[in-house]
């Protein structure tokens, strides 16, 4: 969620309307984003991912104005007849492009907003700019024909913030962008640029060039959206446009392919199609025609038709709807969450816990009348602690991809690691220290779905001077009487435990267990430096 | 020395007599009445019970005639127990029988010896079993200003943290939700395919989800459910809308850690679709997250997310339930705020107000869209919440650091008081 920071004298300006603090920051949020707070000149806003189109100032005051009904219904946007033409070949890596000029242009108050709406818009729709990227350009400072090509990785020009010329491949390697985004077109052979008859002036979605960069001098632009994704790249021009439209007339472009010629910016509108009744069921209100065409209208819209039949029209810069159910939404919103009357409806349903919940806690009363305390560790573990601590070496655990620490690399496949370490970190406090856990450990399984499969257990230990197999039996033979359940003991010879002091614990033929006092090489691995004895039970097959 | 000694009792009968013996003294000039003989003879109860056992006597009309001689080997065996001398086995069973001797111990001669005129300080259950307790001058008095016995004993507890999320669950069941659990390894197509999250979301990424290494990703079970899945993402399918563009089911294939209990939700939803309206399902579980631990932030916690599927349902009801299940946890009221989450429409959030905190953030919840619904096989309208359980467990353990959950200290374990 983007947080962007307002000038709020420039907001209100914008809005167009005399508002406190307060109400500004009510004014907003009731439209959608949060605001976080006030900071000196600036206010600060939280966005949702849906709504782009008030990531940039003019759009927010564009939504908040129309709210409180300083404009109405849907703002639409002129786009002046094209003067600029440019020439567009197939560019593979990269093939969908939108552009559009800007005139009369003051950079006063407008140059900040203008570098703020183009970083937010290509790292959220734009994914960071692997699927739109935004270049802006002083169009006075371009010489003749803009062509939109593909070029070797040798071609050269001189990046925005540099002295020198460099090769494209150079850029990707010595710039500070060319490094953070280089990786999104690196597997191509021929990279994107516009170039017009001097050369480089952009090279999406890197960088643009210093020859043509805007300075506060500048009085018309050349705006050129890039990426891979038509919808996308169309999304961004129009939400860009419906912003710098809010102060400047644009200009559309036009773009010749080599069999055919577009204008763009399309600001084109959608439509949705509404109907009293579903947006009554839906909300649970009984909003006449009239009343939702009054609501549609302080979100931005225009209505056409009534009753059943209703047709929205929605701004080419709302690109999240994609749905009636999101009109719907908005309805809602210009209603007031908070003036909605909660019901409970009249649906009996009967609750229910899982089966393995009850066992889980019939496991924990009868531990902790045996005096054992509870602890709760993380899901997450590592193979030294799951595997080479316990001087196990046939144990499965499901490994990450990407953990976010060593610590946390795998999903835990016994609770008996957590409970060792939760052991160790206590060396200094009194003992005894009889503990416990119930929770899900991760199976590695081939025949599930999902290549694994989760298991309830309970896992106990007990910790201190005297601790051995005859006072663990004491206490895993109580409660499995307290679970109701019987149980037979086998040999078993993990290195874990001590040799002859560990058990398999079977009911009937299924292996649903295991105690033992551990092997002073594991208690010395975790560097508890006590005797201890462990048992762990499967709660999901008993 | 004897193993055996004299009995208050047997010391008295050596002394004065059996009282049989006396009870003989009386009747021997001829019958006499049981009020006489009471007055006249010191346990009285005792000497006729033993005088008819020993056929001395016969009682008629109230009166006692006496019926043949009476033996006495007790006295002979009390002499000799008083004088120290040994005893057969039958000649101290009469005795110990009568009590008028008991078996001594060299242990209790030894602990009189100790505890005699002195004080006790640990009573012990041969003290209280042989009396001995009463020849002591009394107890020695404890300083109570030792709270700390000498050896340490600590109750046995339930986390705090797991009392809470019992608690939870007892709510969530009090209001007729059915239990759900979902596997920790999952695949995209549940976590997020099947919530209508576009496959290049930023939350799909590597800096947000746990990928599972793995050499084989998630099997497709279901092969018209995912057809129908990559339908409603490339155009909508059947639900009216636009949908999001390109998807692939490798994508869809590849494995995460559950990274959200809509996931859940979802697996509920696919496999009970409208047929088994109304229900409403919850699920209190683990997710993950490629987070630092930090004061803040853990890698796995537990989410609270909930469905309720049924004819009819709409927005006012959704906050209904919402105001409820707020109030149910503590909240004095409730408020709610537009917001955005993929798989909803309209969504909210819920600000809650927490004696002695404010508003606070605590979840969200909305209408699942029908680009959720439809392809699980649900045509009715399906209320969605989900709230994150680790903050109201820090508000309710006093804690300001959420590790606290996963707490490696059990002083901090043991000391803590109880919570709801």
């Amino acid at each position: 969620m983007p947080v962007i920071r307002y000038d709020k004298v420039q907001l209100r300006k914008l809005i167009g309307k005399r508002l406190s603090d307060e109400q500004l920051s009510e004014a907003i949020q009731l439209v959608k984003p949060n605001v976080e707070g006030f900071e000196g000149n600036e206010i600060i806003v939280e966005h949702t991912a849906d709504r782009p189109d008030l990531f940039g100032i003019e759009g927010l005051a564009r939504s908040v104005s129309t709210y409180m009904g300083t404009r109405k219904g849907l703002t639409k946007y002129k786009i002046g007849k094209p003067k600029v033409e440019m020439r567009m070949t197939a560019v593979s890596s990269r093939p969908y492009v939108s552009t559009a000029v800007v005139r009369k242009v003051e950079m006063k108050d407008f140059f900040e907003s203008m570098i703020q709406i183009q970083e937010s818009l290509s790292s959220s729709i734009g994914r960071r700019r692997a699927k739109v990227a935004v270049g802006v350009h002083d169009l006075d400072k371009i010489k003749g024909k803009i062509t939109y090509q593909s070029v070797s990785r040798n071609e050269k020009m001189t990046a925005l913030g540099e002295k020198e010329e460099m090769k494209l491949s150079e850029v990707l390697e010595n710039t500070e962008k060319g490094k953070e985004y280089g990786p999104i077109i690196k597997g191509s052979k021929m990279w994107p640029v516009f170039t017009d008859q001097s050369g480089i002036i952009s090279f999406p979605p890197i960088l643009n060039s210093q020859r043509t960069a805007v300075t506060d001098k500048t009085k018309n632009l050349f705006v050129e959206v890039t990426g891979t994704d038509k919808q996308a790249v169309r999304d961004v021009m129009a939400i860009l446009i419906s912003n710098f439209g809010e102060r400047f007339p644009v200009e559309g472009v036009k773009m010749r392919h080599e069999r055919r010629s577009e204008v763009t910016p399309d600001l084109s509108e959608g439509v949705m199609e509404i109907g009293t009744g579903m947006v009554n069921r839906t909300l649970g209100t009984s909003l006449s025609s009239k009343e939702i065409i009054s609501l549609l209208s302080r979100m931005g819209y225009d209505t056409l038709g009534s009753g059943e039949k209703m047709e929205v029209i929605v701004p080419a810069y709302r690109a999240d709807v994609l749905h009636p159910v999101d009109i719907v939404e908005d309805v809602a919103i210009a209603y007031g969450y908070n003036n909605f009357k909660p019901e409970i409806p009249a649906v009996h349903t009967t609750g229910r816990q899982t089966d393995v919940e009850r066992m889980s806690r019939k496991a924990s009363i009868s531990l902790v009348g045996f005096g054992f305390q509870e602890i709760i560790g993380s899901a997450l573990s590592n193979p030294s602690d799951q595997i080479e601590k316990m001087e196990l070496s046939g144990r499965e655990v499901v490994e990450l991809e990407n953990p976010s620490s060593a610590d946390y690399s795998c999903a835990r496949a016994s609770l008996v690691p957590g409970m060792l370490k939760f052991l160790a970190a206590n060396r200094h406090n009194e003992y005894p220290q009889n503990v416990f856990e119930v929770g899900d450990v991760v199976l590695p399984d081939k025949a599930e779905e999902t290549g694994a499969r989760n298991e309830r257990r309970v896992a106990g230990a007990v910790c201190h001077s005297k601790s051995g197999f005859g006072e663990m039996n004491f206490v895993f033979d109580g409660m499995m009487k307290s679970m109701g359940r019987g149980c037979s003991f086998r040999e078993c010879d993990s290195p874990m435990y001590i040799p002859g002091r560990g058990v398999d614990v079977y009911m009937g033929d299924r292996y649903i267990g295991t105690f033992g006092e551990l092997h002073p090489k594991v208690v010395q691995n975790w560097e508890i430096g006590m005797p201890t004895t462990v048992f762990e039970l499967d709660l999901e097959g008993i | 020395m004897s193993d055996y000694r004299l009995t208050e009792e047997g010391r008295k009968y050596l002394a004065i007599g059996l009282p049989e013996m006396r009870l003989a003294k009386i009747f021997s000039e001829g019958p006499v009445s049981f009020q006489d003989a009471q007055k006249n003879v010191e346990g009285f109860g005792i000497a006729i019970q033993w005088a008819k056992a020993k056929g001395m006597v016969e009682v008629r009309e109230g009166k006692i005639f006496p019926a043949g001689a009476g033996k006495f080997p007790e006295m002979e065996i009390l002499r000799k127990v008083a004088d120290g001398r040994p005893l057969s086995d039958d000649e101290a069973r009469v005795l110990v029988e009568r009590k008028l001797a008991e078996k001594v111990s060299h242990e209790v001669e030894a602990l009189e010896k100790r505890v005699r005129g002195g004080y006790i300080v640990q009573i012990t259950p041969e003290m209280i079993k042989t009396g001995v307790w009463k020849q002591a001058k009394g107890f020695a008095p404890y300083d109570k200003s030792i709270r700390q016995q000498p050896r340490a004993m600590f109750q046995g507890k339930l986390h705090p943290y797991r009392q809470l999320i019992n608690s939870l669950r007892d709510k969530m069941v009090g209001m007729g939700f059915e239990e759900a659990r979902g596997p920790y390894v999952e695949s995209e197509f549940w976590n997020f395919d099947a919530l209508f999250m576009p496959q290049d979301h930023p939350g799909r990424g590597t800096h947000d989800a746990l990928s599972v290494k793995s050499d084989s990703d998630s099997k497709i079970l279901d092969q018209g459910l995912w057809d129908r899945v990559k339908a409603t993402h490339e155009f909508g399918w059947t639900t009216g809308s636009r949908g999001w563009g390109k998807w692939r089911a490798e994508v869809a294939r590849k494995l995460v850690m559950k990274s959200q209990n809509t996931a859940v939700s979802a697996r509920e939803m696919a496999s009970r679709r409208s047929e088994g309206a109304p229900y409403k399902v919850f699920a209190i579980d683990r997710v993950f997250r490629h987070d630092v631990v930090d004061a803040k932030h853990l890698t796995d916690f537990d989410q609270c997310e909930g469905i309720i599927v049924g004819e009819n349902l709409n927005f006012r009801h959704l906050l209904g339930y919402l105001r409820e299940i707020g109030k149910m946890f503590g909240a004095e009221d409730v408020r709610f705020k537009p917001s955005y989450f993929p798989f909803t429409e309209p969504s909210l959030e819920i600000y809650a107000n927490i004696p002695g905190l404010g508003w606070v953030e605590s979840g969200g919840a909305g209408i699942m869209r029908p680009e959720v619904t439809a392809p699980l096989g649900v045509e009715l309208p399906v209320l969605a919440f989900g709230m994150g359980v680790g903050r109201l467990a820090m508000i309710r353990m006093g804690s300001s650091d959420i590790r606290d959950i996963y707490s490696e200290n059990v002083q901090w374990l043991r000391d803590k008081s109880m919570v709801e």
